[in-house]
């Protein structure tokens, strides 16, 4: 019997400790080389590559929460495949337009007609795209080629078919998007994090390890705490996805806090990681960038971080709650100052 | 690899939004009568007796003492969302501030039955305020080099010496001071003591510090040979210094670490809202900041609640949090500057920017915390 603080709902979303267990032990120290699609193949073997999926299409119906802990995992080994988008997103949203679940391993693309990022065809069977337009709002299932040629002409392919999805649908997965790519930022910044600690007490220069110096501890210090902030609210958000999955006034707030601080936190840990690290750690043969780049990448996909700072602030002046805390509640003033009113 | 860092995000049980409605409803009615102007830093700067015993009415103060000491047997989180919405509203907390944060968890811990019994049940009724002694004029990040004497007489104690920053002497009944009883200056930790020292003695002088904007919270105390009882022992002679690290941990995470400006950011929305001031998006960028404070500071208190230890965490949130804090007044004034025109917003700007330097400075400097995170993660 887990002992809970008492004032939480530790209980129900807590993770099984026994696949907390295997993820941790499958992941272990591999190293993802850049397009590993043979690594998800390991994992799915496993029964973790579609933890979040429903039991009827494939999947283990784990939740979030154990989801949540394979993406972080993987992303802390800098692995850039797809399981989380594949399984928290591209799966959710063909069962939404009323699909069967697709073979293999999905990115998933919200095309919104610019060439923001390249889909590493090598790594997944298909891509589940979503296009809104408008009030309007559909999906497709494309092979990599499909994808290719748009990436290439800008324009899709005649044959291709679109599912119309609800505009809610279309929003619910661009928010579950924008979690899964905080959650691997979140993996990443915990790695440069480790780097930057065991290089700080191994590196030796002036007769001692540099963390001897006040300077270098603050850096250090700083990043670390940094990366635990942002942890914090992104694992706020995993929960209220867990927990209030449905609830758009819930669900978007929380996912805005945890990008706003994912995205400055890499901002920050990827400067002082490089900063520490020294020369040595910004060559190819060091493990430091494959973090640093990945974070840098991560923030700006599914949203980038100015855009989710606005987002913040527009659900904070419209008097949405962003969570707990609560600055609209309060200050009733009756001030009346000379030359203006409150 | 140590990562003491490491918080899981915690859900708080729908009660307690519940007893946060409730301390809402509360503020708004004491607004309404005009018992309180929100105020930044009010936990510092805004004493009101009256408003600590409307307080204990409602029974918000002691509420982690047991009910057999007079107190209302809650939980930290319980006391957390309390706090946080006295917090927000900028309410005049700081008469009992120091007895219900710091004084009592003490006491309970440390304390004699005869000290629970005279002082417990008066803090939760918001009868006996408190004030700390720690920082002297040669002692303020380096606290372990006190110079303040206590000398053995009959019955008690003799103590010389003069206490600096001590906030709210000027008002408090009791001060607990950090003395030293056995050795020698040197000694450091060793031969500490805390001592609760009645502020009606004779032979005390509470001279005021006067702060930058004329207001006055700060004092500079000093004892010339005054005499404290036996009975004003708090907890082991000589042990004062492990007695007063125990609660750090409490004491440190916090969310007057965060929230000391909640009244400028509520006014900032407002004047967003109504367009007298830019929609930056640093303006958001700040709030999510706010959100992850409160989730980081919460989850330290279920850790510390589950006595887990989250020692490093609760520097780490003190750290970044009075940072913030400062960033949000550093914005706010840029922002407002402008359109400055003698608004509600203008002065809090004001306020906070003389109170601002405090933040990163009270309570453990950012400089020290930053070393006590870097120990955290092994680099000393």
């Amino acid at each position: 019997m887990t002992k809970h603080a008492a004032g939480t709902d530790a209980q129900e979303v807590s993770v099984d400790p026994d696949v907390r267990d295997l993820i941790e032990t499958v992941t272990g120290s591999h190293e993802c080389a850049e397009h590993d699609h043979g690594w998800w193949g390991r994992l799915d073997e496993l029964g973790l590559s579609r933890l979040a999926a429903s039991e009827d299409r494939g999947g283990s119906d784990a939740g979030w929460p154990a989801a949540a802990v394979l993406v972080k995992s993987l992303a802390r080994r800098a692995c850039a495949v797809p399981v989380g988008e594949s399984d928290l997103v591209g799966d959710w949203l063909l069962e939404r337009a009323g699909l069967p679940a697709a073979p293999g391993l999905q990115d998933v693309w919200v095309d919104e007609g610019r060439q923001d990022r390249r889909i590493v065809a090598s790594t997944v069977e298909s891509v589940v795209v979503l296009r809104c337009d408008g009030g309007r709002a559909a999906i497709a299932l494309a092979p990599p080629t499909i994808v290719r040629e748009r990436e290439v002409s800008g324009r899709w392919p005649d044959g291709v078919t679109w599912s119309p999805v609800p505009v809610d649908v279309a929003r619910g997965a661009q928010l579950r998007l924008a979690l899964v790519k905080g959650l691997r930022v979140v993996g990443a910044m915990e790695s440069a994090v480790d780097v930057a600690v065991t290089h700080v007490t191994e590196r030796e220069q002036f007769g001692r390890p540099i963390a001897k110096f006040q300077a270098v501890q603050q850096l250090v210090a700083t990043m670390a705490a940094e990366s635990a902030l942002a942890a914090v609210a992104v694992d706020a958000a995993v929960l209220e996805m867990a927990l209030h999955g449905d609830e758009m006034d819930r669900v978007l707030p929380a996912v805005a806090v945890a990008r706003s601080c994912a995205g400055h936190a890499a901002g920050l840990v990827a400067r002082n990681a490089h900063q520490v690290l020294g020369a040595m750690g910004t060559t190819k043969e060091h493990r430091l960038h494959r973090f640093t780049m990945a974070m840098l990448a991560w923030r700006s996909e599914g949203g980038d971080t100015r855009t989710w700072d606005r987002q913040v602030l527009e659900l904070a002046v419209g008097r949405h709650q962003l969570g707990d805390l609560d600055f609209n509640e309060h200050l009733l003033v009756r001030h009346t100052t000379p030359g203006g009113t409150s | 690899m140590k990562r003491p860092l490491a918080l899981a995000a915690v859900h708080p049980r729908s009660d307690l939004g519940d007893l946060r409605r409730e301390v809402v409803e509360f503020l708004h009615d004491q607004q309404d009568q005009g018992l309180f102007v929100p105020t930044v830093d009010s936990w510092l700067t805004g004493w009101s007796a009256d408003f600590s015993k409307a307080v204990a009415g409602r029974g918000w103060l002691g509420m982690t003492i047991p009910t057999e000491h007079g107190g209302h047997g809650l939980s930290y989180l319980e006391r957390f969302v309390v706090t946080e919405e006295l917090l927000l509203a900028g309410s005049p907390v700081a008469a009992h501030w120091v007895a219900d944060r710091q004084a009592a968890p003490t006491i309970l811990r440390f304390g004699t039955d005869e000290q629970k019994a005279r002082l417990l049940p008066a803090i939760a009724q918001a009868e006996v305020f408190f004030a700390i002694g720690m920082s002297e004029p040669d002692s303020g990040s380096d606290l372990a080099s006190v110079r303040s004497r206590g000398r053995r007489v009959d019955g008690g104690w003799s103590v010389s010496g003069t206490k600096l920053w001590t906030s709210g002497a000027h008002h408090a009944d009791l001060m607990v001071a950090l003395v030293r009883t056995s050795g020698q200056h040197g000694d450091r930790q060793q031969g500490l003591s805390q001592l609760m020292i009645d502020l009606s003695s004779n032979g005390i002088e509470v001279r005021p510090i006067i702060g930058m904007n004329g207001s006055h919270h700060f004092n500079e105390v000093v004892f010339d040979d005054v005499f404290v009882p036996d009975s004003g022992v708090l907890g082991s002679e000589g042990h004062g210094w492990s007695q007063v690290t125990s609660e750090l941990g409490f004491e440190r995470s916090g969310p007057e670490r965060f929230l000391s400006v909640a009244p400028l950011v509520t006014e900032l929305l407002k004047a967003i809202r109504s367009r007298a001031v830019d929609p930056s998006p640093d303006v958001g960028q700040i709030l999510a900041r706010f959100q992850a404070l409160h989730q980081m500071s919460f989850a330290v208190a279920a850790a510390l609640q589950s006595e887990q230890e989250a020692d490093t965490a609760a520097a780490a949130v003190k750290m970044l949090g009075t940072a913030s804090e400062g960033a949000l007044v550093e914005l706010a004034d840029l922002l407002v500057a402008p359109t400055r025109d003698g608004r509600v917003i203008d002065e809090l700007v004001d306020q906070a920017s003389a109170q601002r330097p405090g933040f990163t400075l009270r309570g453990g400097t950012n400089e020290v915390l930053q070393g006590v995170v870097a120990r955290g993660l092994g680099l000393r």
